[in-house]
Protein backbone atom coordinates (compact mmCIF):
# COMPACT_ATOMS: atom_id res chain seq x y z
CA UNK A 1 0.00 0.00 0.00
CA UNK A 2 2.89 2.64 0.92
CA UNK A 3 4.88 1.70 -2.39
CA UNK A 4 1.36 2.39 -4.66
CA UNK A 5 0.78 5.66 -3.10
CA UNK A 6 4.29 6.79 -3.49
CA UNK A 7 4.64 6.01 -6.88
CA UNK A 8 1.30 7.64 -7.70
CA UNK A 9 2.53 10.71 -6.10
CA UNK A 10 5.77 10.97 -8.16
CA UNK A 11 3.50 10.09 -11.39
CA UNK A 12 1.14 13.79 -10.22
CA UNK A 13 4.82 15.12 -9.85
CA UNK A 14 6.10 14.45 -13.51
CA UNK A 15 2.83 16.00 -15.06
CA UNK A 16 2.86 18.88 -12.65
CA UNK A 17 6.64 19.77 -13.37
CA UNK A 18 6.96 18.56 -16.99
CA UNK A 19 9.16 15.51 -16.51
CA UNK A 20 9.71 14.02 -19.72
CA UNK A 21 6.08 14.14 -20.46
CA UNK A 22 4.01 17.24 -21.33
CA UNK A 23 2.66 19.33 -18.32
CA UNK A 24 -0.41 19.15 -18.00
CA UNK A 25 -2.08 19.98 -14.84
CA UNK A 26 -4.97 18.55 -15.24
CA UNK A 27 -3.78 14.91 -15.80
CA UNK A 28 -1.91 15.92 -12.33
CA UNK A 29 -3.79 16.78 -10.16
CA UNK A 30 -6.03 13.46 -11.35
CA UNK A 31 -3.07 11.01 -10.16
CA UNK A 32 -2.64 13.54 -6.74
CA UNK A 33 -6.66 12.46 -6.49
CA UNK A 34 -5.88 9.10 -6.75
CA UNK A 35 -3.03 9.29 -4.13
CA UNK A 36 -4.71 11.18 -1.69
CA UNK A 37 -7.53 8.77 -1.51
CA UNK A 38 -5.30 5.66 -0.89
CA UNK A 39 -3.70 8.19 1.87
CA UNK A 40 -0.80 9.91 0.74
CA UNK A 41 -0.46 13.02 2.79
CA UNK A 42 2.11 14.77 0.71
CA UNK A 43 -0.50 14.54 -2.72
CA UNK A 44 -3.36 16.06 -0.08
CA UNK A 45 -0.97 18.72 0.21
CA UNK A 46 -0.16 19.21 -3.50
CA UNK A 47 -3.94 18.95 -4.33
CA UNK A 48 -4.91 21.65 -2.27
CA UNK A 49 -2.12 23.89 -3.40
CA UNK A 50 -4.07 23.49 -6.78
CA UNK A 51 -7.32 24.28 -5.39
CA UNK A 52 -5.61 27.54 -4.06
CA UNK A 53 -4.59 28.41 -7.65
CA UNK A 54 -7.68 27.37 -8.87
CA UNK A 55 -9.60 29.65 -6.00
CA UNK A 56 -11.52 27.33 -4.35
CA UNK A 57 -10.41 28.50 -1.13
CA UNK A 58 -13.21 26.19 0.44
CA UNK A 59 -12.06 23.12 -0.89
CA UNK A 60 -8.29 23.74 -0.27
CA UNK A 61 -9.05 25.11 3.27
CA UNK A 62 -10.63 21.22 3.41
CA UNK A 63 -7.59 19.40 2.34
CA UNK A 64 -5.06 21.66 4.52
CA UNK A 65 -7.35 20.57 7.38
CA UNK A 66 -7.20 17.03 7.09
CA UNK A 67 -3.62 17.36 6.11
CA UNK A 68 -2.96 19.02 9.06
CA UNK A 69 -4.44 16.00 11.33
CA UNK A 70 -2.52 13.91 9.65
CA UNK A 71 0.58 15.51 10.57
CA UNK A 72 1.92 17.92 7.74
CA UNK A 73 3.29 21.00 9.00
CA UNK A 74 3.34 22.97 5.57
CA UNK A 75 -0.34 23.10 5.52
CA UNK A 76 -0.49 24.49 9.27
CA UNK A 77 2.07 27.51 7.61
CA UNK A 78 -0.62 27.93 4.62
CA UNK A 79 -3.46 27.75 7.04
CA UNK A 80 -1.68 30.60 8.58
CA UNK A 81 -1.78 32.50 5.88
CA UNK A 82 -5.18 31.76 4.64
CA UNK A 83 -6.18 33.26 8.41
CA UNK A 84 -4.22 36.46 7.89
CA UNK A 85 -5.40 37.28 4.57
CA UNK A 86 -9.09 36.28 5.86
CA UNK A 87 -9.67 32.77 4.06
CA UNK A 88 -10.05 30.74 7.22
CA UNK A 89 -11.77 31.87 10.34
CA UNK A 90 -10.21 32.17 13.53
CA UNK A 91 -12.48 28.69 14.79
CA UNK A 92 -10.63 26.70 11.45
CA UNK A 93 -6.86 27.73 12.56
CA UNK A 94 -7.52 26.61 16.10
CA UNK A 95 -8.98 22.98 14.86
CA UNK A 96 -6.31 22.55 12.41
CA UNK A 97 -3.72 23.32 15.62
CA UNK A 98 -5.53 21.05 17.79
CA UNK A 99 -5.39 18.54 15.08
CA UNK A 100 -1.96 19.04 14.92
CA UNK A 101 -1.30 18.84 18.41
CA UNK A 102 -3.17 15.27 19.26
CA UNK A 103 -1.63 13.90 16.36
CA UNK A 104 2.05 14.90 18.14
CA UNK A 105 0.57 13.40 21.14
CA UNK A 106 -0.05 10.42 19.42
CA UNK A 107 3.22 9.60 17.36
CA UNK A 108 5.90 11.22 20.46
CA UNK A 109 7.86 8.73 22.05
CA UNK A 110 10.81 8.59 24.32
CA UNK A 111 12.61 5.98 21.64
CA UNK A 112 11.84 7.74 18.98
CA UNK A 113 12.77 11.28 20.21
CA UNK A 114 17.05 9.51 21.44
CA UNK A 115 16.44 7.74 17.76
CA UNK A 116 16.14 11.67 16.27
CA UNK A 117 18.86 12.80 18.54
CA UNK A 118 20.68 10.00 17.62
CA UNK A 119 20.96 10.47 13.43
CA UNK A 120 19.64 13.14 11.59
CA UNK A 121 17.97 10.62 9.09
CA UNK A 122 15.76 9.26 11.91
CA UNK A 123 13.59 13.00 12.34
CA UNK A 124 9.99 11.79 12.59
CA UNK A 125 8.07 14.90 12.67
CA UNK B 1 -48.68 15.16 -38.83
CA UNK B 2 -47.43 11.52 -37.98
CA UNK B 3 -44.15 12.74 -39.04
CA UNK B 4 -44.08 16.14 -36.69
CA UNK B 5 -45.66 13.57 -33.67
CA UNK B 6 -42.47 11.49 -33.91
CA UNK B 7 -39.91 14.64 -33.88
CA UNK B 8 -41.68 15.91 -31.11
CA UNK B 9 -40.96 12.47 -29.56
CA UNK B 10 -37.66 12.66 -30.69
CA UNK B 11 -36.39 16.27 -28.62
CA UNK B 12 -38.35 15.40 -25.64
CA UNK B 13 -35.97 11.85 -25.52
CA UNK B 14 -33.10 13.73 -26.32
CA UNK B 15 -34.01 16.16 -23.39
CA UNK B 16 -34.45 13.50 -21.16
CA UNK B 17 -31.21 11.85 -21.90
CA UNK B 18 -29.36 15.20 -21.17
CA UNK B 19 -31.09 15.32 -18.04
CA UNK B 20 -30.03 12.22 -17.03
CA UNK B 21 -26.62 12.72 -18.32
CA UNK B 22 -26.19 15.91 -16.21
CA UNK B 23 -27.57 14.32 -13.23
CA UNK B 24 -24.95 10.98 -13.52
CA UNK B 25 -21.99 13.62 -14.05
CA UNK B 26 -23.13 15.56 -10.73
CA UNK B 27 -23.80 12.20 -8.51
CA UNK B 28 -20.49 10.95 -9.64
CA UNK B 29 -18.55 14.02 -8.45
CA UNK B 30 -20.23 14.09 -5.14
CA UNK B 31 -19.71 10.34 -4.80
CA UNK B 32 -15.81 11.53 -5.63
CA UNK B 33 -15.62 14.44 -2.97
CA UNK B 34 -17.33 11.69 -0.42
CA UNK B 35 -14.38 9.35 -1.37
CA UNK B 36 -11.72 12.22 -1.55
CA UNK B 37 -12.21 13.95 1.68
CA UNK B 38 -11.96 11.04 3.97
CA UNK B 39 -9.85 10.75 6.80
CA UNK B 40 -6.89 8.37 5.83
CA UNK B 41 -6.63 5.65 7.97
CA UNK B 42 -4.13 5.21 10.45
CA UNK B 43 -1.35 2.83 10.73
CA UNK B 44 0.55 1.74 13.88
CA UNK B 45 4.24 0.17 14.09
CA UNK B 46 3.61 -3.72 14.49
CA UNK B 47 6.48 -3.23 17.19
CA UNK B 48 5.54 -0.63 19.48
CA UNK B 49 1.87 -0.15 18.13
CA UNK B 50 2.11 3.26 18.71
CA UNK B 51 0.78 5.04 15.42
CA UNK B 52 3.40 5.23 12.47
CA UNK B 53 5.21 8.85 11.91
CA UNK B 54 3.98 10.08 8.02
CA UNK B 55 7.62 11.45 7.61
CA UNK B 56 8.92 9.51 5.00
CA UNK B 57 12.37 9.57 7.34
CA UNK B 58 10.31 8.12 10.37
CA UNK B 59 9.98 4.21 8.92
CA UNK B 60 12.17 1.74 8.14
CA UNK B 61 11.47 -1.41 5.32
CA UNK B 62 13.15 -4.87 6.74
CA UNK B 63 14.96 -6.51 4.32
CA UNK B 64 14.81 -9.99 5.97
CA UNK B 65 11.10 -9.99 6.77
CA UNK B 66 9.36 -7.12 4.80
CA UNK B 67 8.15 -5.80 7.49
CA UNK B 68 7.96 -1.82 8.11
CA UNK B 69 8.82 -0.37 11.69
CA UNK B 70 9.32 3.23 12.70
CA UNK B 71 12.21 4.53 13.46
CA UNK B 72 12.47 4.65 17.19
CA UNK B 73 12.26 0.70 16.96
CA UNK B 74 14.96 0.38 14.65
CA UNK B 75 17.02 2.41 16.41
CA UNK B 76 16.71 0.58 20.05
CA UNK B 77 19.08 -1.32 21.24
CA UNK B 78 18.02 -5.21 21.86
CA UNK B 79 18.51 -7.39 24.90
CA UNK B 80 18.19 -10.93 25.58
CA UNK B 81 16.64 -12.44 28.59
CA UNK B 82 18.85 -11.50 30.85
CA UNK B 83 18.74 -7.98 30.21
CA UNK B 84 22.19 -8.11 28.46
CA UNK B 85 22.47 -5.78 25.94
CA UNK B 86 23.04 -7.79 22.14
CA UNK B 87 25.07 -5.86 19.60
CA UNK B 88 23.05 -4.60 17.04
CA UNK B 89 23.27 -6.55 14.15
CA UNK B 90 19.93 -8.30 14.54
CA UNK B 91 16.47 -7.53 12.96
CA UNK B 92 14.38 -5.64 15.45
CA UNK B 93 11.42 -7.34 14.27
CA UNK B 94 11.98 -11.11 13.80
CA UNK B 95 15.21 -10.66 16.15
CA UNK B 96 17.52 -13.04 13.13
CA UNK B 97 21.39 -11.63 12.28
CA UNK B 98 21.39 -9.79 9.39
CA UNK B 99 22.23 -11.72 6.38
CA UNK B 100 25.71 -11.93 4.11
CA UNK B 101 26.15 -10.48 0.92
CA UNK B 102 26.28 -13.92 -0.37
CA UNK B 103 23.73 -15.48 1.68
CA UNK B 104 21.42 -12.75 0.57
CA UNK B 105 21.84 -13.12 -3.11
CA UNK B 106 21.14 -16.98 -2.36
CA UNK B 107 17.89 -16.33 -0.50
CA UNK B 108 16.66 -14.37 -3.03
CA UNK B 109 17.45 -16.54 -5.67
CA UNK B 110 15.47 -19.07 -4.44
CA UNK B 111 12.34 -16.65 -3.59
CA UNK B 112 12.60 -15.50 -7.19
CA UNK B 113 12.31 -19.03 -8.06
CA UNK B 114 9.24 -19.80 -6.06
CA UNK B 115 8.04 -16.69 -7.43
CA UNK B 116 8.32 -13.49 -5.04
CA UNK B 117 7.73 -10.52 -7.06
CA UNK B 118 8.68 -8.35 -4.21
CA UNK B 119 12.32 -10.69 -4.19
CA UNK B 120 12.43 -10.16 -8.18
CA UNK B 121 11.76 -6.55 -7.84
CA UNK B 122 14.63 -6.01 -5.24
CA UNK B 123 17.29 -8.13 -7.19
CA UNK B 124 16.27 -6.14 -10.44
CA UNK B 125 16.97 -3.14 -9.00
CA UNK B 126 20.29 -4.26 -7.62
CA UNK B 127 21.30 -5.11 -10.85
CA UNK B 128 19.90 -2.10 -12.29
CA UNK B 129 22.80 -0.13 -10.23
CA UNK B 130 25.19 -2.55 -10.40
CA UNK B 131 25.03 -2.67 -6.17
CA UNK B 132 25.55 -5.39 -3.71
CA UNK B 133 28.18 -7.81 -5.87
CA UNK B 134 25.85 -7.53 -9.24
CA UNK B 135 27.14 -6.86 -12.17
CA UNK B 136 25.46 -3.92 -13.90
CA UNK B 137 23.14 -4.94 -16.94
CA UNK B 138 20.04 -2.93 -17.56
CA UNK B 139 18.19 -5.55 -19.86
CA UNK B 140 18.54 -8.22 -17.45
CA UNK B 141 17.13 -5.77 -14.99
CA UNK B 142 13.85 -4.91 -17.12
CA UNK B 143 13.28 -8.88 -17.77
CA UNK B 144 12.88 -9.27 -14.02
CA UNK B 145 10.80 -6.01 -13.63
CA UNK B 146 8.40 -7.27 -15.99
CA UNK B 147 8.32 -10.93 -14.65
CA UNK B 148 7.68 -8.87 -10.79
CA UNK B 149 4.91 -6.64 -12.35
CA UNK B 150 2.87 -9.76 -13.77
CA UNK B 151 3.21 -10.77 -10.61
CA UNK B 152 1.45 -8.01 -9.50
CA UNK B 153 4.03 -5.61 -7.94
CA UNK B 154 3.45 -1.86 -8.52
CA UNK B 155 6.49 0.10 -8.02
CA UNK B 156 8.11 -2.41 -10.63
CA UNK B 157 5.86 -0.87 -13.19
CA UNK B 158 7.18 3.07 -12.32
CA UNK B 159 10.63 1.51 -12.69
CA UNK B 160 10.25 0.38 -16.10
CA UNK B 161 8.39 3.51 -17.09
CA UNK B 162 11.30 4.86 -15.72
CA UNK B 163 14.09 3.16 -18.29
CA UNK B 164 11.50 3.94 -20.91
CA UNK B 165 11.83 7.33 -20.34
CA UNK B 166 15.87 7.51 -20.16
CA UNK B 167 16.15 4.83 -22.75
CA UNK B 168 18.44 2.83 -20.73
CA UNK B 169 18.27 -0.80 -21.82
CA UNK B 170 15.11 0.06 -24.34
CA UNK B 171 15.43 2.78 -26.73
CA UNK B 172 13.66 5.77 -25.70
CA UNK B 173 9.59 5.30 -26.17
CA UNK B 174 7.52 8.22 -24.51
CA UNK B 175 4.54 6.62 -25.14
CA UNK B 176 5.08 3.53 -23.46
CA UNK B 177 6.79 5.12 -20.46
CA UNK B 178 3.13 6.81 -20.17
CA UNK B 179 1.35 3.69 -20.75
CA UNK B 180 3.23 1.93 -17.61
CA UNK B 181 2.71 4.65 -16.02
CA UNK B 182 -1.01 4.42 -16.26
CA UNK B 183 -0.75 0.74 -16.05
CA UNK B 184 0.94 1.65 -11.70
CA UNK B 185 -2.10 3.25 -11.05
CA UNK B 186 -4.90 0.81 -12.14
Amino acid sequence: MIKRRLGITTIGYAYENGIDLEVDKEKAKYYYELAAISGSVLARFNIGRFEEREGNMNRALKHYMISAGVGCSKSLERFREFFMYGHATKDDYTKALQAYQEYLGEIKSKQRDEAAAAREDYRYY
Amino acid sequence: MNHSNMNMDNNKEDDNAKECERRVVERTARLHDIELFKQPPKEDCPICFLRMPSLATGSMYMRCCGKVVCSGCYHAPLYDDKGNEVDNEKCSFCRTQWPDLEEEVQMSKKRIDAGDAEAMHNIGCDIYYGANGHPQDYTKALELWHRAAELGNVEAYSNIGASYQQGRGVEVDKKKARHYYDWLCI
